[in-house]
């Protein structure tokens, strides 16, 4: 057996891509809490907190060290609790601080292992291992191209005065050294700066907007949301960035950038299937990187008697059948005169679609479900359209404009376009760009009315009103405060 | 949908409603001579920042009825109560100094419940916990 898959994949992720997309916990929660743990350098002992807000298991059961009585003594001990407070007041407390701290519901909490808290202080980062390195690559990344960004998470998440802190600062430990995901940062290929220079471009330009958030959050009164919109927008980007990477890396592709047509349109409406489209082509450019990846691996790793023999997943005797099955199949492709160059690579990518816990596709699914650009949420419908929910919109919205600035509906999309490959609908050239990527269910007359009910959305946020002379002026609140 | 059944609103600052006013948006006068302007929305607003403001038009004024009716907030449209959050997201006093105690109102909106938090920020601790049913 020349390698195992299992074994190697994540290797293999880390240092092309950064992190491993193979999981479908994938969560904001999990990415905050990746990401500040990277930010700060530091974990916080979150036992006693976890102590307090996991009541039970699912079963009904009570973990050992749980037990109301045990909770409260240790917390009176510790003198945490005033002479008035009783247990049946900390019995009161248990499940609200429960529902606030795992809002976002982190996948750990009913298991009871390490886990991430929905909150926005240092004091809630933990060393959890779940989905955590998709957040600590964000931060590795924007560190390196957007530090006023990274400065302003790494700013707020040291204020302690929000509700959820205070709430919970009874229950807060110490600092405690903190076990990264990524263990070699230096090895992630885009990151580095001996990439190549388009490869260092392309990570600046897509980092980019988050510089332009920072400059609205840092006036935004509220620090829970400014956390909540940076976590969105990080979410986001990781999105782009695995829709981008194709781009990035192979070769012939560099100019390929398969576009996002965001659906504003109410049910059954033609853009509805065109932005389905728009999601299904991401998924097929992901799904082609990873052929390239694997066969790029394969070819600089081994020499050609080596990949007689079929790659294993693990130990298990079926899945070593399959593995042999697939395989084969992949050589014998490979031997016909019109064969893809990538078949032993996608070969890989087939074992880890039937045998993984999670292919990158539903990686991204699950991410964009849960920052708010796929719709709908449900598993019975695995083609997504690109339904932006409005906090993302607003969001992107910001990202993409400087505070205080005026502009018309036409600039704001053409920046959108430019930044992240976003179509809405209504230029002149959009409906080529759209044919051109072969997403041909709209016309004009369905862009423009999706353009129509973007700048509705617009004005629901009120960005955007309407002038005398049937211009629509999109002005981005100069000021929070 | 479980997430809406556990929304819970909490708060450690509190608005007197003196704090506000409600403004009737118009044209400049010479404006107002040349164009009629749809009458359709008021602007709620902090009067000490008036860009913080929630518009309301004939949609919100809607579904504030509607959920005043009791209507539960699956039903009601999210991106109308999106303009509500937002709204009481501004609503934060950046400036105001944090006392040591500090009281946080939690309220359950699937349940009704209230708690009312005191917590000593210095000693790092509960002062009180009380209950309230709806």
């Amino acid at each position: 057996v020349p390698f195992d898959i299992k074994e190697t994949r994540k290797r293999i992720e880390q240092s092309y891509i950064g992190f491993s997309p193979n999981t479908t916990n994938i969560k904001p929660v999990h990415l905050a809490n990746g990401m500040f743990r990277r930010l700060l350098g530091t974990a916080y002992d979150t036992r006693c907190l976890f102590q307090f807000v996991f009541v039970a298991k699912n079963d009904g059961s009570i973990p050992r060290g749980h037990e109301l009585q045990k909770v409260y003594d240790e917390l009176l001990h510790a003198d945490r609790l005033n002479d008035g407070v009783t247990s049946q007041h900390v019995e009161a407390l248990r499940p609200t601080l429960l529902k606030i701290v795992s809002a976002d519901r982190p996948s750990a909490v009913s298991t009871g292992g390490m886990e991430s808290y929905s909150a926005g202080f240092a004091g809630f980062v933990s060393n959890d291992r779940i989905a955590q390195d998709g957040g600590e690559f964000l931060a590795l990344w924007l560190q390196q191209h957007a530090p006023p960004f990274a400065d302003l998470v790494r700013a707020t998440i040291v204020e302690g005065d929000d509700p959820i802190t205070v709430l919970a600062q009874p229950l807060l430990g110490d600092p405690i050294p903190a076990r990264m995901q990524i263990e070699q940062p230096e090895q992630i290929a885009c990151l580095r700066t001996t990439a190549a220079p388009s490869i260092q471009q392309h990570m600046a330009a897509l980092a980019g907007p988050a510089v332009h958030l920072a400059r609205h959050l840092e006036q935004h009164p509220n620090k829970l949301v400014r956390l909540r919109m940076a976590i969105l927008l990080g979410g986001f980007l990781l999105v782009r960035y695995l829709a981008d990477l194709e781009q990035l890396y192979v070769p012939g592709r560099e100019r390929i950038r398969p576009a996002l047509l965001l659906d504003f349109s109410p049910d059954e409406h033609p853009i509805h299937l065109a932005s389905q489209l728009s999601y299904v082509f991401v998924c097929q450019s992901i799904t082609r990187f990873y052929a390239w990846l694997f066969t790029d691996y394969l070819t600089s790793t081994f020499d050609t008697s080596e990949l007689q023999r079929p790659p294993s997943y693990g130990t298990d005797a079926n899945a070593q059948q399959l593995c042999a099955e697939v395989w084969e199949a992949a050589r014998t492709e490979v031997q016909q005169q019109d064969a893809s160059p990538w078949a032993l690579g996608q070969a890989i990518y087939d074992i880890i679609a039937l045998q993984s816990e999670a292919t990158p596709v539903q990686y991204l699914r699950q991410l964009g479900i849960r920052c708010g650009l796929f719709w709908p949420p449900y598993n019975l419908y695995p083609n997504k359209h690109l339904a932006p929910r409005q906090d993302l919109l607003e969001v992107l919205v910001r990202s993409v404009t400087s505070p205080g600035d005026v502009l018309d509906l036409r600039e704001l999309q053409d920046r959108l376009w430019a930044t992240y490959g976003i179509v809405i609908g209504g230029r002149t050239d959009d409906l080529d760009l759209l044919l051109g990527q072969e997403i041909n269910q709209a016309d004009d007359v369905a862009l423009a009315q999706n353009q129509a009910a973007f700048a509705e959305r617009l004005r629901d946020l009120s960005f955007a009103r309407l002038l005398a002379d049937g211009v629509l002026e999109v002005q981005i609140g100069s000021s929070w405060i | 949908m479980t997430k809406a059944q556990q929304r819970l609103i909490y708060a450690v600052q509190q608005r007197d409603y003196r704090d506000f006013e409600l403004v009737r948006p118009h044209l400049a006068r010479h404006m107002a001579e040349a164009y009629d302007v749809p009458d359709n929305h008021r602007l709620l607003r902090l009067r000490a920042n008036p860009q913080a403001q929630l518009r309301i038009d004939y949609d919100l004024f809607r579904l504030l009825h509607q959920a005043e009716q009791g209507l539960p907030a699956l039903l009601l449209q999210p991106d109308l109560t999106r303009r509500i959050w937002q709204f009481l997201e501004q609503l934060t006093d950046r400036a105001r100094p944090q006392d040591r105690d500090v009281n946080i109102s939690i309220l359950d909106t699937a349940t009704g419940e209230q708690l009312m938090v005191t917590v000593d920020t210095e000693e790092k601790a509960y002062v009180t916990i009380q209950q309230r049913e709806r």
